[in-house]
């Protein structure tokens, strides 16, 4: 197992990130929200979402096919706001999953979205359906219920794999408007060739965030672009320091410098 | 102590103890959850949270902890016997969407059934299949060579051979549910096929440079060694020439290694970063937003 007396440099700045983080959080609470800049595929879920109404279709929204994780936590806080403008308009939200757990909690997500929106009477439990815990399967069960409910809007959001494709490929058939957001970055290809939305990287972790301007959460935004900069110039420390060395290396140079350079560029050695 | 509690069992040899510990797991398990229960629900939260800080601090700390160097357990420290328990735990909780996920998939299906919804035969023909699956599929652990099809002809040279529950599970499993699997796999091909003519039609500047990209590294991975091997990569014997970096398999490689791969190792920072802001807010019960913030 790694230990973090294996390699300290990444123990101490996985703890400084940690502490950043934790403390914009904290100061997020108070003073002036930041900004955000605009997302054009969060905008356009409040377009997807009115399409949808206005033809009298259901929206459905994909949890990935990974378990209850952080990534599933997240795409269901994201289907939460959502469902709660789908509610506003009286339509229905159906959410597909691949994991039991992940059903309850979508249950109690969605009950909580149509109840706070003033309209617990159309929350269905039948709308939050486990379909199987097997991935192509599931892709087919996802499918069938886009083709047959002819589905005016998709959401796919959470962990995906190839059965991406067969998802998207399905919903662009049927002309749902189709938003997706992942951080399977191998997966992002196919949804940009599939979807007419992707929100790409870290905005999916920011979409909570930006769609309900939560002080906390936007806390943790600006805590996460402080830790990318820190990451930013440690990246660019190491870029400079193995090229020097590497150049000081061919030119035969010798001397302290060379021996600073090499115990940078050790650094970033794995261990 | 925790070892030799949470060791496996075998139901074969140590009856009296699985049956015992299953027992004990499952009141134990029951009681929590009544006293969640009876638990007044402004605390249900802080203990929700303790539950989680706990759960997530076994990590932290078996991580920074300093291992050992050298000796017998050398990469290890105190609490790095403990991984299989914890991990065993997690697993425990996780078994559980088995069952969760079953009955909710028959309860939709029963129900699709007694209000005969539109596409109720497809409900009973799953019932059916997942009944086909669980009965062949225990019957396969514990009964392999039991007869389920006698031999049509008892005698002779032709005699087909008695099928046994192991047969027909693997007629199921294997001639059924996996060849449709690869079925579906294949799909993806076609689906490929229809995404990329969208994606690759020439409509703007950004859509032209992903159709050349694509065409070259496509190119780069079959045949366009051939195109271009009329570029020597030597000048003369130690010489590069500077226009074989121009061969169609350098140029796909490039774009790979060299523009593709640091786009998505960025993409990576700022998810690696998101995912551990998000992990923080759970962990440290700081998460504010669609179910976290409300009273349990």
């Amino acid at each position: 197992m790694q230990h973090a007396s294996d390699q300290w440099h990444v123990a101490i700045l996985v703890v400084l990130l940690s502490l950043i983080i934790v403390v914009r959080i904290l100061l997020g609470r108070h003073g002036a929200a930041p900004f955000i800049r605009r997302i054009a595929g969060l905008n356009a879920i409040d377009e997807a979402v009115g399409r949808a109404t206005e033809m009298g279709r259901p929206v459905v929204m994909v949890p990935g096919i990974s378990g209850l994780d952080i990534v599933t936590l997240q795409a269901l806080s994201i289907f939460s706001y959502v469902a709660r403008n789908v509610a506003r308009f009286g339509n229905r939200t159906i959410v597909p999953t691949i994991d039991g757990l992940t059903t309850g909690v979508a249950q109690e997500t969605l009950r909580d979205a149509y109840a706070d929106s003033g309209r617990p009477d159309l929350f269905h439990e039948d709308d939050v359906r486990y379909l199987t815990d097997q991935q192509f399967p599931f892709a087919l069960g996802v499918a069938g219920l886009l083709t047959r409910e002819r589905a005016a809007a998709s959401f796919l959001f959470g962990t995906f794999a190839a059965e991406a494709l067969i998802m998207a490929e399905v919903g662009q058939e049927v002309g749902a408007v189709q938003i997706a957001g992942t951080p399977s970055t191998t997966q992002i290809p196919f949804f940009i060739a599939a979807c007419d939305y992707v929100i790409i990287g870290d905005e999916y972790y920011a979409a909570t965030a930006y769609i309900s301007r939560d002080r906390t959460l936007l806390g943790s935004i600006v805590g996460q672009d402080y830790c990318k900069l820190i990451l930013l110039a440690v990246a660019l420390l190491g870029c400079v320091a193995f090229t020097w060395y590497q150049w000081l290396t061919q030119h035969h140079h010798a001397g302290p410098l060379i021996e600073h350079l090499k115990y940078i560029v050790n650094y970033f050695k794995p261990g | 102590m925790f070892h030799h509690f949470f060791a496996p069992v075998s139901p074969h040899t140590h009856t009296a103890e699985y049956v015992g510990k299953l027992l004990f797991g499952l009141v134990f398990v029951f009681a929590i959850l009544a006293v969640l229960q009876a638990a007044p629900k402004t605390w249900r939260k802080s203990i929700i949270a303790v539950f989680t800080f706990l759960g997530g601090i076994y990590y932290a700390v078996e991580f920074f902890w300093p291992a050992d160097k050298i000796g017998p357990n050398a990469g290890e420290n105190w609490l790095t016997p403990y991984q299989p328990f914890v991990a065993n735990l997690s697993a425990v909780v996780g078994s559980f969407s088995v069952g969760i996920g079953m009955i909710s998939l028959l309860q939709f299906h029963t129900r699709a059934i007694a209000r005969q919804r539109a596409g109720w035969g497809n409900s009973v023909a799953l019932i059916l299949c997942f009944a086909a699956m669980l009965t062949f599929g225990l019957l396969n652990q514990y009964a392999p060579h039991l007869t389920i099809i006698p031999p049509l002809l008892p005698f002779g040279p032709f005699a087909p051979r008695a099928q046994n529950s192991h047969d027909v599970f693997n007629f199921l499993y294997l001639g059924g549910y996996a060849n449709l699997d690869a079925a579906t796999f294949s799909l993806i091909a076609f689906y490929i096929a229809s995404a990329s003519y969208r994606a690759f039609r020439v409509r703007s500047w950004e859509s032209t440079l992903l159709m050349v990209s694509a065409l070259i590294v496509m190119l780069g991975a079959t045949f366009g060694a051939a195109i271009t091997g009329g570029i020597h990569p030597y000048l003369s014997p130690g010489v590069e020439n500077p226009w074989a970096n121009l061969r169609i398999e350098r140029l796909s490689e490039w774009l790979l290694t060299q523009i593709n791969a640091p786009a998505q190792r960025g993409i990576l920072f700022g998810i690696y970063v998101g995912g551990l802001a998000v992990s923080l807010r759970l962990w440290l019960s700081l998460e504010r937003g669609a179910y976290f913030d409300k009273e349990i």
